[in-house]
């Protein structure tokens, strides 16, 4: 069996550099795998890339993890996901050995938990999400797919995360809060209040950045 | 030659003032756009002139009034963009679509107007013009055709390019400490982008220059016509290609730069067709200024999944042009004073100077 690691960025150095002690804590029997990588020098032609990667390759004897960081909202993690997919290959999903997750958390496909992160009990993550080193989860989050929780970020009890939002290094969102379909806060510090849809706190601007019309939701 | 404008007015707090009633109280002034109105009820908020405004679609229709509510003058909407009936959330009051006051909570037993005061509440309702995608509104009592401030030519050529916005944009509003004028001379000025915007926006430009292959130096500007101001450039640009290109619905030929001058204070772009943005200078105060942005695509032929990565990427390319520029002008406006020397313009400044012809006979400031 073959695990491939397709990507770049923080994410496909740590799972590359961890991979022999990662296979001990994600249910891969490391001992039946051997480790695949494609480094990818940006992901411009990611759905290319994987395609000729994986051609050629067995899907019943490749497991794949796409590797990337939060790109383009995400959707360059997923393009190389959904193209490994219809392929008919399966996701891994890959745990650091030194992170913290309940027995009772809920996984989806293609995920990353990293070095550190606490994930409480109750946790539900999707497909193709990734919770960054000593991010801290807790309970009964729901975090949709292709979502990004960085590094230091903490997630109060109930909170929801909607599909493609990126909740950046050392945000605290507290308990209850809601942050809409393709949101983005990279800046800081402690959110109490929900977000709706297509909303972006960064650094570059002064005040948030709304997108306005057909609803978020009919292009995600 | 030197410029009529005076650091003055550039500084003078009693010179914004005048600006509001006679520049911005006067003019057809860019407003939203059309596509983020299309639902029942859509709105958009702005002020204009000074004067809080909604602009709202009351049965397909839109309309524009004051925003204030006609009892108490609360604001019957908050954000920018938004869909809710027009109704006031202090004590209920409802409004129709001529704005009247429809439905008044109580109205009987706490308020009992007179049948006369009763039939004064209404809200003051301003003229509206969508051209294309675009809507104007101008506050004055008794407004210009628009025909007057934008030729007919240029009105078709914002309506064909408009037409192509996808319903979809992203917006926000960047605080600028500097007079809104500095913002609007600035994109009008092409010569500024090699030193200011070298490694951001010049390499995109084809032959390496901004300039217009000819400058024809005018000595008098005087008694310039108000809607020589507004006017449609294009040059050559590398257009780096992208697969979710071929999804959409791109204005006009590719690799090719649209730049539009929209007086008093817009400057709408495109880059190949592809994608649009509407940068807007509002003056908020003599030496503030509030830039609103406003970034589509061309309307798409099939979902594009990531379309609000694509718009937020956008996005922040551009902030970072504006950025460059924001650097200079802020310290250009703190360093104005009213003894400061008046610009002195060059061959290729014709442009600045019938806009500085027009803005004082505007103002009152020349004859």
């Amino acid at each position: 069996m073959q695990l491939a690691l397709i990507g770049c960025g923080s994410i496909f150095d740590a799972a590359q550099t961890a991979w022999p002690r990662l296979g001990n804590k994600c249910g891969l029997d490391v001992a039946q795998y051997d480790l695949q990588t494609l480094p990818l020098a940006s992901t411009d032609t990611i759905a290319a890339d994987v395609t000729a990667f994986l051609a050629g390759m067995d899907p019943a004897k490749v497991r794949v993890f796409a590797a990337v960081d939060y790109n383009a909202l995400n959707h360059a993690r997923l393009d190389a996901y959904a193209c490994a997919r219809l392929r008919g290959f399966k996701c891994a999903t890959l745990i650091h050995p030194d992170a913290m997750v309940e027995p009772d958390v809920q996984l989806g496909e293609n995920c990353w938990i990293g070095a550190g992160a606490i994930v409480s009990s109750g946790v539900r993550i999707g497909n193709n999400a990734f919770i960054a080193t000593g991010a801290r989860i807790d309970a009964n989050v729901q975090i949709g797919n292709n979502a990004w929780i960085g590094p230091g970020a903490a997630l109060g009890n109930n909170a929801r995360i909607g599909t493609h939002s990126i909740v950046g290094a050392d945000v605290k969102i507290a308990a209850n809060v809601t942050l809409g379909l393709h949101c983005v806060i990279d800046v800081p510090g402690a959110y109490a209040t929900s977000l709706p849809d297509g909303t972006f706190i960064d650094p570059l601007f002064a005040f948030p950045v709304h997108i306005f019309g057909s609803t978020v939701r009919s292009a995600g | 030659m030197l410029s009529e404008i005076q650091a003055r007015h550039y500084i003078d707090p009693a010179v914004f003032e005048r600006e509001q009633t006679h520049v911005f109280g006067k003019l057809w002034i860019f407003a939203g756009l059309r596509t983020l109105l299309a639902e029942p009820d859509a709105f958009l908020t702005r002020t204009i002139g000074g004067i809080p405004i909604v602009i709202q679609n009351l049965s397909g229709v839109l309309k524009a009034f004051e925003n204030q509510c006609a009892h108490r003058q609360m604001p019957l909407q908050f954000e920018e963009y938004g869909q809710r009936r027009l109704a006031c959330r202090y004590h209920g009051w409802t409004y129709d679509a001529d704005g009247r006051a429809k439905t008044i909570p109580d109205e009987q037993t706490l308020y009992r107007f007179t049948s006369e005061e009763r039939s004064n509440l209404c809200l003051r309702e301003f003229a509206i013009e969508v051209i294309g995608n675009l809507v104007f509104v101008n506050v004055h009592k008794t407004p210009i055709p628009i025909e007057q401030q934008f030729t007919k030519e240029f009105l078709e050529q914002l309506a064909g390019i408009s037409s192509h916005f996808s319903s979809q944009a992203i917006h926000t509003c960047v605080p600028a400490r500097y007079n809104w004028k500095l913002n609007f001379e600035n994109v009008l000025d092409a010569n500024h982008v090699a030193y200011v915007h070298p490694r951001t926006f010049r390499p995109l430009i084809k032959n390496g220059t901004a300039q217009p292959a000819e400058i024809v130096p005018e000595t008098s500007v005087d008694d310039s016509e108000l809607s020589c101001l507004s006017f449609c450039s294009t040059m050559a640009m590398s257009v780096q290609p992208w697969p979710w290109h071929a999804m959409v619905e791109q204005y006009g030929p590719r690799d090719t730069y649209h730049n539009y001058f929209i007086y008093p204070n817009v400057n709408f772009i495109s880059v190949g067709g592809l994608v649009f943005l509407i940068q807007q200078f509002d003056p908020v105060a003599a030496d503030r200024t509030e830039v609103r942005f406003t970034l589509m695509t061309a309307k798409e032929k099939q979902r594009i999944a990531a379309l609000p990565a694509i718009l937020w990427g956008h996005l922040k390319g551009e902030k970072r042009v504006l950025d460059e520029d924001l650097v200079l002008l802020e310290a250009l406006q703190a360093r104005l004073h009213a003894g400061g020397r008046p610009a002195c313009h060059g061959a290729y400044e014709t442009q600045l100077r019938r806009v500085a012809d027009v803005y004082l006979r505007l103002m009152g400031d020349k004859a």
